[in-house]
């Protein structure tokens, strides 16, 4: 058996980036409101907790608006949806299943 | 790499393996099997989410060697993944859903014989390289092109071990109807890839040997109406009938589309056992309450609820009397639905 040397290549595919002209990047939310539409499922809970407080913290929206499912097979409202297009200028929408 | 031992461990540590041991991935294997596709490595078959990786050939290709594929095996995978990547199959809610679905890999037509698939006893476990190494493709691209990693994103309760690997193919010589593919539309010379979100493999014993085929239908139909199916929402199962119950119906003058037919009579249950099923919200489109009266106990609800929902095909051994048949429930109306594409053959 002789010595052998053996190259392998990566399986890994590369990642398929979204066009930046379609991104928008906030650096501040002063003077605007941010909406909130959550379903509420179990596996999002803790993260969905912790955007919403960054997004507040670090971001200084003037106000919120909130509708949160009462679960993830559950439409919204569209009065409720009509209120966050209403009252907000930017919507946040968090989704788990 | 100083040795192959070497080059397997090395794999793991970077990640490529979902816990099986690959093959380690060199340059002539990948190179093998690009000549014989004869297609630019760098064309992109697709992008797979939830990751977004981009699919090229020389990419499917690296997977590929890693499962162990023949060469010939490899156009099958990539028609497994174009159907995949089909909007209605929803990839992204397959790879990441709490539902335990996975994708299964149904091959039909001339190519189920040349590179012997295993169609009779143990059709849908092990013992053949073909359907081990396609469905294992399958999985490693899901894994490192998709990247659907258990936890973070994938968020299966419980998976299966079809996760590993799931792909059968069905057995026309003993199918007494027309092959699976040609049914979807597709010419009987051609081989197809279908491929549908499902559980693991429900065995159902019915009778077939000893029964009518009107008992048979109604074991099978009990077997589809089980509370705890996502297929209460609707969507897409798959009915993989051993030689003897689909020779069992045939006999009785059913063609396979008055099958399904029989069968969405049967498969129903009444209001007052779906009432006991509240996951789902009674105000969602899907929740069978748009299909029977959710005030009248005895009403009845479908649980099949548009033939091209329940899809059937035949393989495995002959088994005993007993009959045996594997149901396969579907992910529901979320997604997973079924898709089929012909293989590309080079030089065909």
């Amino acid at each position: 058996m002789r010595a052998m040397s053996m190259r392998l290549f990566d399986p890994v595919g590369d990642i398929a980036l979204p066009e930046r002209a379609e991104e928008i990047v906030l650096d501040t939310l002063k003077g605007k409101a941010v909406g909130y539409v959550f379903n509420q499922h179990i596996s999002s809970n803790v993260f969905w907790k912790h955007l919403e407080e960054n997004v507040e913290s670090s971001l200084e929206p003037s106000g919120t608006v909130k509708v949160y499912k009462p679960s993830h097979t559950t439409p919204a409202a569209q009065e409720e949806i009509d209120r966050v297009v209403r009252e907000s200028d930017y919507a946040l929408v968090g989704v788990g299943a | 790499m100083p040795d192959a031992a070497a080059a397997v461990e090395f794999c793991y540590q970077q990640g490529w393996t979902d816990g099986l041991p690959v093959v380690p991935p060199t340059q002539e294997a990948i190179e093998r099997i690009i000549g014989y596709l004869g297609r630019d490595p760098k064309e992109v078959v697709g992008i797979v989410t939830p990751r977004n990786g981009i699919a090229t050939i020389e990419k499917i290709a690296i997977n590929c060697v890693m499962a162990g594929c023949l060469v010939e095996y490899v156009p099958i995978v990539i028609a497994a993944l174009e159907a995949m990547l089909e909007e209605p199959f929803n990839l992204n809610g397959v790879q990441t859903t709490t539902h335990c679905c996975a994708p299964l890999v149904i091959v039909s037509g001339p190519a189920v014989k040349k590179l012997d698939f295993n169609t009779t006893e143990g059709a849908l476990g092990h013992g053949s390289r073909a359907n081990a190494t396609i469905g294992r493709a399958v999985r490693l691209i899901l894994w490192n092109i998709g990247g659907g990693l258990p936890g973070e994103p994938c968020k299966t309760t419980h998976g299966h071990p079809g996760y590993y690997s799931f792909c059968i193919a069905e057995n026309q010589d003993v199918n007494p109807w027309e092959p699976l593919h040609v049914g979807r539309g597709f010419s009987v010379d051609e081989t197809v890839v279908t491929v549908t979100a499902v559980e693991g493999p429900h065995s159902i014993g019915t009778g077939a040997g000893y029964s009518p085929a009107e008992d048979v239908l109604f074991v099978l139909a009990d077997a589809i109406t089980t509370l705890g199916s996502n297929n209460v929402t609707g969507g897409h199962m798959i009915l993989a009938l051993s030689p003897l119950v689909s020779q069992n119906l045939a006999e009785s003058g059913l063609s396979k589309q008055e099958v399904v037919r029989e069968l969405m009579q049967l498969a129903l249950r009444p209001v007052h056992d779906m009432r006991r099923k509240r996951n789902i919200a009674e105000v969602s489109p899907h929740h069978w309450n748009k299909l029977a009266d959710p005030d009248d106990d005895d009403a009845l609800v479908p649980f099949i609820r548009k033939p091209e929902n329940l899809v059937i095909l035949t393989t495995g051994g002959w088994g005993s009397g007993g009959g045996f048949a594997s149901l396969f429930p579907g992910w529901g109306s979320h997604g997973g639905l079924t898709q089929s594409k012909a293989v590309r053959f080079p030089n065909a």
